[in-house]
């Protein structure tokens, strides 16, 4: 990252182009606000502490999807401290998102597995957020259903990569629930993808929010295919859980939970210790 | 009966469509002398998705 920062000074850039996933986009959009902004990118963690307006992004997202394009957060990995610090405001964002799906079809397999998990999770995290979201409620998250079940071919890559950014947006806007404000902390001290942290969690934070916001959870029942006739809102939420807990063990293999990471339960404060719970907007307050 | 108004604006432009890539040179050249840094990583590389890009450029 600061070596970014200092080639863009260097070469006396007027712009950054990103072309990658999640990390690479961090770096670019770090590299923006360095080029205009003094100091350390650490005098800026925080949502809203971006000063002076970043060099124009030009985001070409690889992978579907981090979502990173459209989103006004910034995470970097602050190795003196050994966590994920977010840095955020709507400064942060690109100014132009370039999404060709024609660009994630080389994409290795394992790289489309979790990067598309990271999406669905968003998905849902966002569906089922605290906040109001009657417009982005509508946006598609059964895209992402169809897509990783039909695997690396050519077909379903526009759906995925439109949904993905389209989510992203969203969740700009609705923020994110415990899923996100725990898989970053788990990401780190296990050493495990983004997306599939957020994966193990991800019936597990539904199952808990269920009663909270049973409606909401029975839709994506629905958009799983499940047949939820007859069944009450709890039922449907359940089955909810369950049908997304099953497709996440067939479709891609995802453990069942912490304690098939090889977790242990004295581990579990420190493995969490720099949680983001305390910003996320979760349906159901955790106790 | 009153409604909640829902607010939602990105500044992002979405440009969509299977061979958008060709539109980064509209966007680069937004400025008067453009020059580019370009963020991306190794697997990016190795699938010749930053050829595609540079090659992009240059012809733009």
């Amino acid at each position: 990252m600061e070596k970014a920062t200092n080639l863009f000074r260097q070469e006396a850039c007027n712009s950054v182009v990103d072309l990658g996933g999640g990390s690479s986009m961090d770096v670019a959009k770090a590299a923006a606000v360095m080029a205009t902004n003094p100091g350390s990118i650490r005098d800026y963690e925080g949502i809203g502490k971006i000063g002076q307006k970043p060099a124009p992004i030009i985001a070409i997202p690889t992978t579907a999807g981090t979502g990173a394009e459209v989103t006004p957060f910034i995470v970097i990995t602050d190795v003196v401290r050994r966590y994920k610090m977010i840095i955020g405001g709507p400064q942060a964002m690109p100014s132009v998102a370039i999404v060709d799906p024609s660009l994630m079809v080389t994409m290795p397999a394992k790289i489309a597995a979790s990067t598309g998990l990271d999406a669905l999770t968003h998905g849902i995290e966002c569906y089922t957020s605290l906040l109001p979201n009657s417009s982005p409620r509508h946006w598609p998250c059964t895209a992402f259903t169809s897509s990783a079940r039909t695997g690396a071919t050519w077909k379903p890559w526009p759906n995925l990569a439109i949904a993905s950014t389209m989510v992203a947006a969203a969740f700009g806007f609705t923020r994110l629930g415990n899923y996100h404000a725990m898989a970053h902390p788990l990401g780190w001290f296990y050493d495990i993808p983004l997306g599939v942290a957020n994966a193990i969690l991800l019936p597990h934070i539904m199952e808990y929010n269920a009663v909270a916001c049973p409606v909401k959870t029975g839709r994506v029942a629905q958009a799983l295919g499940v047949d939820v006739y007859g069944l009450s809102p709890l039922e449907t939420a359940a089955s909810a859980v369950k049908a997304v807990r099953q497709q996440l063990k067939a479709d891609v293999g995802v453990v069942a939970g912490l304690r098939e990471l090889g977790m242990q339960e004295d581990e579990i404060p420190s493995s969490l210790h720099h949680n983001h719970l305390g910003t996320a907007r979760n349906f159901r307050l955790p106790t | 009966m009153q409604q909640n108004v829902v607010a939602f604006q990105i500044p992002t432009q979405i440009l969509f469509a299977v061979g958008a890539l060709e539109r980064v040179v509209e966007q680069v050249k937004i400025e008067d002398r453009p020059k580019v840094l370009i963020a991306t990583d190794q697997g990016v590389k190795k699938a010749g998705l930053l050829d595609m890009l540079t090659a992009v450029l240059e012809t733009g």
